[in-house]
């Protein structure tokens, strides 16, 4: 690790336990400073500034922190409330003890200070003061009393005379100095016996003024050194004039004497500074306590803060951590704040997360392998032809596909939601299905599987129908499941089977005998009829002829029935199907000329691929049906419309043929595609079997229905371009494939 | 009369520029500042000022002769009794003006005077710091009033000024109560019972 790396991570650390440390020490200084000022009056602004810097410092962190601390509180940030309570107490019990001591110290402080100032001490000195003061009192009335029997002595004496006299009066007595002053305190004469050392003491103005009043003077003094002296002063007798002389007196104090004195003025000073400093003292020392205890109390709840912060920061990761996985984040990881109960608890939450982390990731792939066995479903349901509708114990739609909406003619998807009876639809499929289904589920039956018959406008339709109920896990009613099928087509195409089937075995099982059968019936007539009279012959001619007459009707219908049975021979082409209806229809209009035959051609029909020979066959039978159904019919007229159309995702051709005739028989009109069906005496029923045939040969589809305002309506869908050959099962040869030239 | 207030600050500002002195300084303004704020308690009884002063030129020799006004309350005038020291601090400066630069400073002297009670002797004793000459006094008016006149002092020769120049001199009078310990001083900077200074009393001079 690099140095700057080391100062980011430890710098801040040091630099605040070094300010730390250099504030304690600054504290102790400055208590010390107040009882030794002379030691630290050079430093003492530093230790001020520092201890108040300390001061600030901590102030400023411990208002940062509380701020903060509110501003969370207020917030609602989750542990604050928390870390509020716990700083609180912590608080308290940091700060109590402090101000209990706090105010025990002031009162140890006051009354320790006071007990300096024991008026036993004061009185003490006091006495000292007087003793001292008596015991010096005796000596300086002595030496006054000297001063004034050398001034009586010196008085007779003139100024010059004085000079030797005073000289030896000193050396007589004990006195440090004789001077005589006159007028303007002018010296007349001195004597001293440190001659060299100092000047004659001078004459102060309140010496004069008394000694002119006629008072001596005498007074204690203490000399530049430190010593004490004794000063007398008296006047000389004798002159009266105006130039009165005074004698000016020092004695000297015993050395031991005087260092008791000053022993004794020194302990009266110091005690009246002592005196003086009392009630400062207190303050200061009051003050510094104070400074010292608000500190701690700041320090105190700082540290309470900062203990609660690191007690409840683990909670506040928790708590956090918690929200984190309540909103979905499993990747919370907490820091680790200790080995204890707390980094238990931490290490706990971890594990709980990492393990729901990893639940989650199982979970989502589940689901994901659900959703997308779900699209498959979806898609196989969406492709299947089979109608598939589930449905909920409430007969609510839960799901279905396009297959059952087109079986059922109605939008089942969009139903899905709504009740399954309640769907409001016109298809009369629809509301068969449901009544079909009701009755069945009404009857406790679930799992039950029905071909169901329902009649629709277009005829009869097969439902394969299969109900199923659904597991529920959860216990409750189960929902159920139809799967049904179109199997009308298929029953259809199993009849059509049977049908060419029967026409086949028809056209080779009675066509053959029929030849021997005219031939014989012919040879009967052309052997027996000459040799017969006339009325037999007649009798034999006209059973001949009714034999080969229906020989001949049963060939047509065994031919008819090959016809139907016949293999498709299919010879595609690209023409212009309105060309070939115009061609059609006018061949009808000269043999039905009571017959209105409208054409509703669209202009733009594009041609259509198929073969041209069987589509004019497919146009021939429908007029010659509707015709023939128009025959008695007032205003008889027939329509032939083509325009182009959508069959499911199909572009197809639509030929419309109508008629205002009596209609097709309610009765028949599920099986009018039928072989031998028909409401026509002389009709052989093969008609629209062929039609239809050939229409399915050709990829088609063929409806018919009667129109609400009367007549029959038959609708062919013919598909366009080369999807008809694909659709019809097979390929044409080559060079089959042929336009057809109109 | 008086000098140019910008040199004055300008003076007091290099006087306070020494070691530590500028915390002080700060501590000084923050005492005074707060003092200003509310009436000082100090032990004089009215306005601490020069009252006059003026030079006399005496043999050559220029002596101060100056009158304080020294308030002394009543328990100022007990401490002494009971041996409190006063002490009085003089600072005289005499400058020659100059129009454009700082006036330049050709004398500058302080004076120290000591009061203190003798209980032994039952005296006051008026000590000048400076020579070591002392006065007994016996009563505190008296001595008071010696502290509060300076008469005769020496402070500068004659030769030392020119004659066509102009001269401003100074003087500033402190009062000490008591030997208050500069830690107390310090610490207590708010309660101003020991400490007082007049304002600079300043006249031409022309010599």
């Amino acid at each position: 690790m690099d140095i700057a790396a080391l100062t980011r991570k430890y710098g801040s650390t040091v630099l605040g336990t070094i300010g730390v440390a250099l504030w304690l020490v600054a504290l102790y200084l400055l208590g010390y400073a107040a009882q030794n000022s002379a030691a630290f009056d050079r430093w003492l602004p530093w230790i001020l500034l520092i201890n108040i810097s300390g001061l600030l410092t901590l102030f400023v962190l411990l208002a940062t922190k509380l701020i903060r601390l509110v501003r969370d509180y207020r917030r609602h940030v989750p542990g604050s409330r928390l870390k509020g309570r716990t700083v609180a107490i912590f608080s308290a019990l940091a700060v109590a003890p402090i101000l209990v001591v706090y105010y025990f110290s002031l009162q140890f402080l006051n009354r320790g200070i006071d007990s300096w100032f024991e008026i036993e001490v004061s009185q003490g000195l006091k006495d000292t003061r007087e003793l001292s003061h008596a015991a010096l009192e005796v000596r300086v009335r002595e030496f006054l009393q000297h001063t004034q029997v050398v001034a009586h002595e010196l008085s007779p004496l003139t100024d010059f005379e004085l000079i030797g006299t005073l000289d030896r009066e000193r050396r007589e007595s004990t006195a440090l100095e004789f001077t005589v002053v006159g007028a303007q305190t002018r010296i007349i004469a001195t004597s001293s016996d440190r001659p060299m050392d100092a000047l004659p003491a001078p004459a102060t103005d309140e010496m004069m003024l008394q000694v002119r009043r006629g008072r001596p003077y005498v007074s204690l003094d203490t000399d530049s050194v430190g010593g004490y002296v004794i000063r007398a002063a008296s006047p000389l007798e004798g002159n009266g004039g105006s130039a009165a002389r005074i004698l000016i007196a020092l004695y000297p104090v015993p050395q031991q004497l005087s260092q008791l004195a000053d022993t004794v003025q020194r302990s009266y000073t110091q005690y009246a500074n002592l005196v003086q400093l009392r009630q400062p003292l207190k303050s200061t020392f009051v003050l510094i306590l104070s400074f010292v205890v608000l500190m701690s109390l700041i320090a105190a709840v700082y540290g309470a803060i900062f203990a609660a912060q690191r007690l409840v920061q683990p909670v506040q990761d928790l708590i956090a951590g918690t929200r984190a996985v309540a909103k979905g984040n499993y990747d919370t990881k907490l820091p680790l704040p200790s080995r204890d109960e707390l980094g238990f608890l931490v290490t706990s939450f971890n594990d709980m997360t990492k393990r729901l982390g990893r639940a989650r990731e199982e979970t989502r792939r589940s689901q994901q392998a659900v959703e997308a066995e779900r699209a498959g479903l979806a898609v196989i349901l969406a492709r299947l032809s089979t109608g598939v509708v589930s449905l909920e114990p409430d007969l609510t739609v839960r799901t279905a596909n396009q297959a059952a909406s087109a079986i059922l003619g109605v939008d089942l998807e969009a139903a899905v939601g709504t009740r399954f009876d309640e769907s409001i639809s016109d298809s009369t499929l629809f509301t068969q299905f449901i009544a079909t289904v009701k009755q069945r589920l009404g009857a406790d039956q679930s799992d039950w599987r029905e071909q169901i018959e329902l009649l629709s406008d277009t005829g009869k339709r097969v439902l394969m129908c299969a109900c199923t109920a659904l597991p529920n896990d959860l216990g409750g009613a189960p929902g159920v499941v139809l799967v049904f099928d179109d199997i009308t087509t298929l029953l259809q195409a199993q009849r059509d089977a049977a049908w060419g089937e029967v026409a086949r075995r028809l056209a080779h099982e009675i066509k053959n005998p029929l030849t021997p059968i005219q031939l014989s019936a012919e040879r009967i007539q052309r052997k027996f009829s000459g040799s017969m009279n006339p009325e037999d012959a007649q009798v034999l001619e006209r059973a001949t002829h009714t034999i080969v007459a229906q020989v001949e009707a049963m060939k047509q219908m065994v031919n008819a029935f090959s016809e139907y049975a016949r293999a498709p021979d299919m010879h595609f082409s690209r023409f212009d199907l309105n060309q070939l209806i115009t061609e059609v229809v006018d061949l009808y209009r000269v043999q039905a000329s009571g017959v209105e035959l409208k054409l509703l051609l669209e202009p733009n029909l594009p041609n259509v691929s198929a073969d041209r020979i069987r589509i004019r066959q497919i146009l021939n039978n429908l007029v010659t049906n509707s015709l023939e159904a128009l025959e008695g019919k007032a205003e008889p007229f027939v329509e032939i419309e083509t325009h182009v159309a959508e069959d499911g995702l199909k572009q197809v051709v639509a030929i419309v043929v109508t008629d205002n005739g009596p209609g097709f028989h309610r009765d028949l009109i599920g099986t009018i595609f039928d072989p031998y069906v028909t409401s026509k005496p002389k009709g052989t029923g093969l008609g629209l079997a062929i039609v239809k045939k050939i229409v399915e040969e050709h990829g088609g589809r063929i409806e018919a229905d009667n129109q609400r305002m009367g007549g029959a309506r038959v609708r062919i869908l013919l598909p366009l371009g080369e999807a008809a050959r694909s659709l019809s099962g097979r390929e044409p040869r080559k060079g089959e494939h042929r336009r057809e030239r109109v | 009369m008086n000098a140019a207030p910008w040199k004055r600050r300008w003076r007091r500002s290099a006087a306070a520029a020494r070691p530590g002195a500028a915390l002080l300084f700060a501590v000084a303004v923050l005492s005074g500042s707060l003092c200003a704020g509310s009436a000082c308690a100090d032990g004089l009884e009215g306005r601490f000022e020069i009252r006059s002063a003026d030079l006399e030129l005496k043999d050559g020799v220029y002596h101060l002769n100056a009158r304080i006004d020294l308030p002394v309350g009543e328990a100022v005038r007990r401490g002494l009794a009971e041996g409190v020291p006063l002490g009085l601090e003089l600072d005289l400066d005499i400058e020659r003006v100059r129009q454009l630069l700082p006036n330049s400073r050709v004398a500058e002297l302080t004076q120290r005077y000591h009061l203190q009670y003798n209980a032994v002797s039952a005296r006051y004793i008026l000590r000048n710091d400076n020579s070591g000459q002392q006065e007994s006094l016996g009563t505190v008016d008296a001595a008071l009033e010696q502290l509060s006149e300076i008469h005769g002092l020496p402070v500068l020769d004659k030769s030392l000024m020119t004659a066509d120049r102009r001269y401003e001199a100074s003087v500033r009078a402190k009062v000490d109560y008591g030997t208050v310990p500069f830690s107390l001083r310090v610490l207590m900077f708010w309660v101003n019972e020991w400490h007082r200074e007049s304002d600079w009393y300043t006249w031409t001079l022309q010599p």
